[in-house]
């Protein structure tokens, strides 16, 4: 039986004095981390913190939010990650859902967040010893202070083996965007991220010498499963200091000199926009990852000629199936058919079915449906059958739409969700939409992606005011402002008269995105693409 | 505080950070509360609004960590500018 934290204890075993961890300031052993995630572990069991409970993380990409999700792990409770990137009521409502024992919190947010905070449910708030003095509202509703580094001053033995503890039950739970507008908490045990970790591994052939930049957050599936995928080899990551500026992430290339490197479409679109990608030598590199969406075929061949000698490998997934489905690649297999995202992993069924659940015969347009042992245990709000994610049959309903060709090749074409992906990020209207309609002015609201080459997608609003009610874009956008992330805010409102719906109420989202899919003189992002 | 400082706190503060993440000063440390979408944004403002085009090797953190490093790092392309 084999449990996520066991991947570390293995690592720290064979590769002690192998980096695990590399930060900009920071650096960690396999067992160093192993030592520390110790010390957090028995602190967390010494408040009666294990199995059964829950540890929210709320923490950019950082040495103690790696030590805590580590600890959290051994101390046999179950991680929850929380986007920082989200509105502070998403995060609140998340934890609020969650109801975590304890909430490992970075001081940034802890300052910003305290007031708020002091109302969920947590007992324990775990943060830096410089992040005390945020902690006033907390300890005044009788939750108690740990600082990190009080933790790793006492070294504790944890006990090794843990009697009846079973690989199926959740050993994490990651908040993403959901369709309602509130997030959703995914509920996914050891066994279904071992499965796919070791899986998808099976087929890109990663080794003990390979090293990674990473640059997607670990709260994100993305980022969990590439840090359980070299925990897994014994490899070291990089962590980069994030995507807000593309040209020090192709130095972080050149400097860590990684030997692989995995990005979402927006990651790649940016490094060859605004980085001298096609210009500097990365010798190092030997795979690249796209995940999280499609590139262009023009795209994926400019992406091919600016590092010739890496090999591309493309995958398709979702945080409910822990989270890759498919796997094509190296290059010869991408460029023999740019435009699929490959075949089912081993154990991975995938379905094409009608709008009645009909299976669809190879060729036809269906909705993709999933099944295999990485598909998630449930969402924490209990919906995943009632809300049809999860069907009769176990099977997971992405809510992509898509063709399999007779090689078993999966060709996405459209999503019949209302999702909108946006900078890497996953955007659903209805939280958008909520915070427009808070607006006094807004009478009516929608809210939907159009494409755009930087972005992948950009968030429009076109709004109807309320009677009586003069409203301006401007208006609108510093009213999003005071409630949403700048990459949600909408980067173009139109006001208008009304909007367009079925004759049953429901407004067509589709014929907006036609009519205003158009090229605009907003898009910043395109005008400032630069061929280095 | 200088005129480009005023101008630029005003753009951010009112076009490009949401309101929940505290005031923001000349000194605040930019990190976490610009994203790369909103840093993008910002360039395309400073070529604008100051009238110069920014070099791909210029946007970095030493430019960009603050608004009185974006003023630094303004003033001296105003000045190359000029020369």
């Amino acid at each position: 039986m084999m449990f996520l934290a066991d991947l570390l204890v293995n690592a720290a075993r064979r590769w002690p004095d192998k980096l695990a961890a590399v930060f900009p300031h920071e650096r960690v052993t396999y067992a160093e981390l192993e030592q520390h995630s110790r010390s957090v572990a028995a602190e967390l069991n010494r408040l009666g913190i294990g199995p059964g409970k829950r540890v929210a993380i709320l923490h950019d990409n950082t040495l103690a939010a790696l030590i805590y999700y580590w600890g959290i792990l051994r101390s046999g409770a179950v991680t929850v990650d929380i986007p920082t990137s989200a509105g502070h009521a998403t995060i609140v409502a998340a934890l609020d859902e969650a109801q975590p024992s304890a909430l490992a919190i970075q001081p940034a947010y802890l300052k910003q967040l305290a007031v708020e905070l002091a109302g969920t449910c947590q007992r324990a708030v775990l943060s830096t010893a410089n992040a005390a003095e945020f902690a006033g509202p907390l300890l005044a509703r009788g939750q108690s202070f740990h600082a990190l580094e009080a933790m790793l001053e006492r070294k504790q033995a944890l006990p090794e083996a843990r009697a009846g503890a079973d690989p199926s039950t959740v050993a994490m739970t990651i908040y993403t965007s959901g369709t309602t507008g509130r997030a959703k908490g995914v509920m996914l045990s050891h066994a279904n991220l071992l499965f796919n970790a070791s899986t998808f591994n099976s087929q890109v052939g990663l080794t003990n010498q390979d090293s990674l930049l990473l640059v997607a957050p670990l709260y994100y599936i993305h980022g969990r499963i590439q840090l359980l995928t070299y925990t897994m080899l014994g490899g070291t990551i990089f962590f980069s200091a994030g995507f807000r500026f593309p040209q020090a992430v192709l130095q972080e290339l050149v400097r860590y000199a990684p030997t692989t490197f995995s990005g979402v479409p927006y990651h790649y679109s940016m490094l060859l926009t605004h980085s001298k990608l096609r210009s500097t030598q990365l010798p190092s590199l030997r795979k690249m990852m796209i995940t999280g969406g499609a590139l262009s075929p023009a795209r994926l061949r400019e992406l091919q000629e600016a590092v010739p000698h890496v090999a591309l490998h493309i995958n398709y997934g979702m945080t409910e199936s822990s989270p890759r489905l498919t796997h094509l690649g190296p290059s010869d297999e991408v460029f023999a058919r740019p435009t699929s995202c490959g075949r089912a992993l081993p154990g991975v069924t995938l379905e094409i079915l009608g709008e009645a659940g009909e299976p669809l015969p190879g060729g036809a347009i269906g909705e993709v449906v999933a099944g295999g042992p990485g598909i998630m245990t449930g969402y924490v709000s209990g919906d995943e059958h009632a809300s049809g994610r999860i069907d009769a049959r176990g099977r997971l309903r992405t809510g992509d739409l898509g063709y399999l060709d007779a090689d078993g090749h999966l060709f996405l074409i459209g999503r019949s969700s209302e999702m909108i992906k946006s900078a890497g990020e996953r955007l659903f209207p209805g939280e958008i939409e909520d915070v427009l309609q808070r607006h006094p002015g807004v009478g009516e609201s929608a809210v939907f992606g159009v494409p755009d080459p930087a972005l992948g997608e950009r968030v429009v609003a076109c709004v109807v005011p309320a009677p009586g009610h003069d409203l301006t874009p401007e208006d609108l956008k510093t009213h999003c402002l005071t409630a949403l992330s700048y990459v949600r805010v909408p980067k173009e409102v139109h006001i208008v008269a009304e909007l367009p719906k079925t004759p049953s109420g429901k407004i067509k989202r589709n014929a907006l995105r036609a009519r205003f899919a158009s090229p605009d003189s907003g898009r910043a992002h395109e005008a400032r693409e630069v061929h280095a | 505080m200088t005129s480009i400082e005023q101008q630029l706190l005003k753009h951010i503060k009112e076009e490009l950070v949401s309101s929940f993440k505290g005031d923001i000063q000349s000194d605040t440390d930019l990190a976490g509360i610009i994203d790369s979408t909103a840093i993008m944004e910002l360039v395309v403002w400073i070529e604008g609004t100051f009238g110069f085009t920014v070099e791909i090797d210029d946007i970095s953190p030493d430019n960009f960590g603050t608004v009185q490093r974006l003023d630094a790092w303004i003033r001296r392309n105003l000045e190359s500018t000029a020369a």
